[in-house]
């Protein structure tokens, strides 16, 4: 039996992390083997993460080599397009739309087109979900009156209508109400669920 | 967002290695813990501060490594279990009282924890602790995931013991920060021993003929520890075929577990893990070689197992050839991952491998950034600001802490990085060689009392020419925001004695020292125009706490956000200063319109950016 890798991707800040813990205790509540490498480094301050999650008996390390990965989760377009080598062809990628430049990059036109990184994720992976996940985080943390960004659990919401995303629905709520104190819940369950909305209106964003 | 400290209903909770070592050292019960944060080690002393109350152990952030190091030792000498916990470089500092500790022993069971970063990924360099276990003549034991590390920490405790020694637990990123599933819910800690001195002079009094009385006792002791550690499993084996046996250490024995599967070599090779690297199991190692055609050592950064393999089977006349790293093969450097073991595999057995993959894209890597609302930001906006009047530009002798990242975008002010410390004793040396430039060190408040007082009280004992900037925001943030001497709290939270950088620096000869608030500019570059034209040591204090560890501050007593500040469309001039000097990751540039714009959710309204606009465009009211 192989495994099944799951990487999840963006920039500091994001709530990578945390969404990785998130989705791998709901695997090992479910009674799951699973492990989780992150490299994240000086992250919080803006720097690039990476969280691998990796399900199955014959999972053993935690970095997976260029190629391996089955599904891509990512919280920005552009890092995407930075582990988009290190996943097979022909699997699944569900990716935040809203670009995190680097201001540095915004004055030198680093960064390539957006189109560019929408045709090179479409050619190599089976199927591409893009949702908007960071303009209904702000939202609802403006309703909550919050400073807590909930783009992680509106991608999560999102990840579940993904048939390849080894994850039940109902494991990843019960898992959420074990994490989260009762003040922060509903918002984030508001979130999981906006983010199940935009990927079934068609994630194409 | 997760929320910390809620116990889960289910017993199987997803841990991170270092997590796990923790509770490793609860479930042996013990006493006393001390350590200095560095990534990737914090999270085994966090987890020890915040389960102390409970367990009833002792848990401390010391100042550095050495005087962890000292105050475990004294524990363990009292007859307690202690474990000393740090990252790698901590080893190098905490070394003059290791080595001899070797010499000297422990009664009670003690650990010493060292988190290795091979890649290099937050860390001045990759030293293999292995390594130094070998050159202080102390055990080590080289978990590869969680679950061991849990198992590791416990039976390191048992041969410290066993054999009077401490002990040395190594990890890399790939323990330290990988998580799995562990059920803690069971262990029974040890019962806690009470600290009592046995008063022996010729062991605890480490001088001179007794020190080499104590390198032969341990000598002997290192000699004796097979027979002494016989029912400790030293290694443990994976049979396959006899073609090839594949020795690993550490995290490389998943990498070699998965490629075995892969290349579908389950009947010509065996694998033999070896769990303590040093003192070596020769003998287990010998006999595994004579099953074998040939040997492959897969283990990352120096070849320990390797080395020690050819020595194990020369001493048996033993001519079983080993492969590995002495011919290149496989790299000194970096981290491996399972193509680099499985592309080995294949080349000694002479396998066709899939070849080069596919190279990842070629983007602009993404700087780390100082986060909005960072007072360093604004300290060295008026550094900038100091120097670039003069005729001669100072040299900037760098130092360990969010504050290098005046190296980086929009800064890349630093001239120099070594070490921790060695920002003011460098500086020394370069005034005191006559360099033909000023010299301006720079020191965090964490890093003054780790490494900063011998350099700094050698500038003022020499009346050095340097002018020190010390950037005090109150917390070791880098690591994680933990407490030092100048927070005024314990290391779980309690007030404590608050040490004064300014009187201790003025007591070390720095008289010329004023202190300013880092969010004022202005202020820090005066102060530090001043500083700059006075000959002899001088400091300048910027001021203000770090900006997360203040919002988080403000969450708990329920303040709200302050506003964000605000670009007036109509008085931008499109200048791009606050873009390009000020760098603050809340300030974008929109390219369509020429102007900057400040993102209101990134804005953390500290309105540190509205002096920094050339032509007051920037405010707090709504333009």
């Amino acid at each position: 039996m192989r495994s099944f890798s799951i990487l999840v991707a963006g920039v500091g800040g994001q709530g990578i992390l945390s969404a990785a813990r998130l989705i791998a205790q709901a695997a090992a509540n479910a009674g799951r083997r699973v492990l989780v490498g992150d490299t994240f480094g000086a992250s919080q301050r803006e720097g690039s993460v990476l969280s691998v999650i990796r399900l199955g008996e014959d999972a053993r390390g935690p970095l997976v080599a260029p190629g391996d990965g089955d599904m891509l989760i990512s919280f920005e377009p552009y890092e995407a397009l930075r582990r988009l080598h290190m996943i097979r062809e022909g699997g699944v990628a569900l990716v935040n739309t809203a670009p995190v430049v680097p201001v540095r990059a915004t004055l030198e036109g680093g960064y390539p087109p957006l189109d560019e990184v929408w045709a090179k994720l479409d050619e190599k992976m089976s199927r591409v979900v893009r949702i908007d996940a960071s303009t209904s985080a702000n939202e609802l943390a403006r309703r909550y009156e919050s400073r807590y960004d909930v783009t992680n659990m509106v991608i999560l919401g999102a990840a579940c209508t993904i048939p390849a995303f080894p994850i039940e629905e109902d494991d990843l709520l019960a898992t959420m109400k074990e994490r989260f104190s009762a003040r922060s819940l509903p918002m984030n369950q508001e979130a999981f669920a906006a983010g199940k909305t935009l990927a079934e209106e068609g994630g194409a964003a | 967002m997760t929320d910390k400290g809620k116990t889960p209903s289910v017993t199987l909770q997803l841990m991170l290695g270092n997590e796990a070592i923790a509770w490793g050292a609860i479930a042996a019960g013990i006493d006393f813990a001390s350590g200095y944060p560095g990534t990737p080690s914090s999270e085994v002393m966090q987890t020890l501060i915040s389960t102390a109350g409970e367990y009833g152990h002792y848990a401390e952030w010391s100042t550095n490594e050495k005087v962890a190091v000292e105050a475990a030792a004294a524990a363990a000498w009292a007859g307690q279990r202690s474990i000393a916990v740090m990252k790698h470089l901590g080893l190098n500092v905490a070394s003059d009282a290791l080595t001899t500790l070797a010499y000297t022993g422990v009664r009670g069971g003690m650990v010493i924890f060292s988190a290795g970063d091979a890649q290099c990924h937050t860390s001045s360099n990759e030293l293999d602790a292995r390594m130094f276990a070998r050159f202080a003549n102390l055990p080590v034991l080289d978990p590869c995931d969680p679950e061991e590390a849990f198992r590791f920490v416990q039976q390191a405790f048992e041969i410290s013991e066993a054999l009077e020694l401490p002990v040395i637990l190594n990890s890399t990123p790939r323990l330290s920060h990988t998580s799995f599933p562990l059920d803690v819910s069971q262990i029974a800690p040890r019962p806690h021993r009470d600290a009592r001195f046995v008063e022996d002079k010729p062991r605890w009094i480490c001088v001179a003929a007794l020190a080499l009385q104590r390198h032969r006792w341990l000598t002997q002791r290192l000699g004796e520890s097979i027979e002494r550690l016989e029912s400790f499993p030293m290694t443990s084996a994976v049979d396959g075929g006899h073609r090839l046996g594949v020795l690993t250490s550490g995290v490389a024995h998943n990498y070699a577990v998965e490629a075995v599967q892969e290349l579908d070599l389950e009947d010509q090779v065996s694998l033999l893990k070896v769990h303590l690297p040093y003192p070596f199991p020769e003998e287990a190692v010998r006999r595994f070689a004579e099953e074998m055609d040939e040997l492959l050592v897969i283990e990352e950064l120096e070849p320990l197992v390797e080395d020690s393999a050819r020595i194990a089977l020369q001493k048996g006349a033993n001519p079983t050839p080993i492969r590995g790293k002495a011919d290149g093969l496989l790299p000194l450097e970096g981290e491996f991952d399972r193509a680099i073991v499985r592309d080995a595999l294949a080349r000694v057995l002479g396998l066709k491998t899939a070849g080069p993959s596919e190279p990842g894209e070629r983007l602009p890597v993404r700087p780390p950034l100082f986060c909005p609302g960072c007072p360093h930001r604004s300290a060295y906006f008026g550094l900038r600001k100091a120097i670039e009047p003069l005729a001669v530009k100072p040299l900037i002798v760098g130092d360990i802490g969010c504050y290098t990242l005046v190296s980086s975008y929009p800064f890349e002010m630093l001239d120099t990085l070594l070490c921790m410390g060695a920002g003011a004793g460098m500086a020394h040396g370069f005034a005191q060689a006559k360099l033909d430039r000023p010299v301006v060190a720079i020191m965090g408040d964490s890093t003054f009392f780790h490494s900063g007082l011998s350099p700094l009280a050698n500038i003022g004992y020499h009346r050095s020419n340097v002018t020190v900037l010390l950037l005090d925001n109150h917390y070791t943030a880098m690591t994680g925001f933990q407490p030092n001497p100048a927070t005024g709290l314990s290391a779980s939270g309690e007030p404590a004695a608050r040490l004064s950088i300014a009187d201790t620096a003025r007591a070390l000869g720095f008289d010329h020292l004023q202190v300013a608030d880092a969010h004022d500019s202005a202020q820090v570059a005066d102060m530090l125009a001043e500083a700059l034209a006075h000959e002899g040591p001088s400091m300048v204090i910027s001021e203000g706490p770090c900006a997360l560890q203040e919002q988080r501050d403000r969450a708990r007593r329920r303040e709200g956000r302050r506003p964000p500040v605000q670009v007036d469309p109509a008085k931008c001039t499109g200048c791009r200063v606050c873009v390009t000097r000020f760098g603050c990751s809340a300030i974008r540039w929109d390219a369509a319109s020429g102007r900057a714009v400040i993102d209101p959710a990134r804005c953390v309204g500290c309105g540190d950016c509205i002096v920094v606009c050339p032509v007051g465009a920037i405010g707090r009211t709504t333009p």
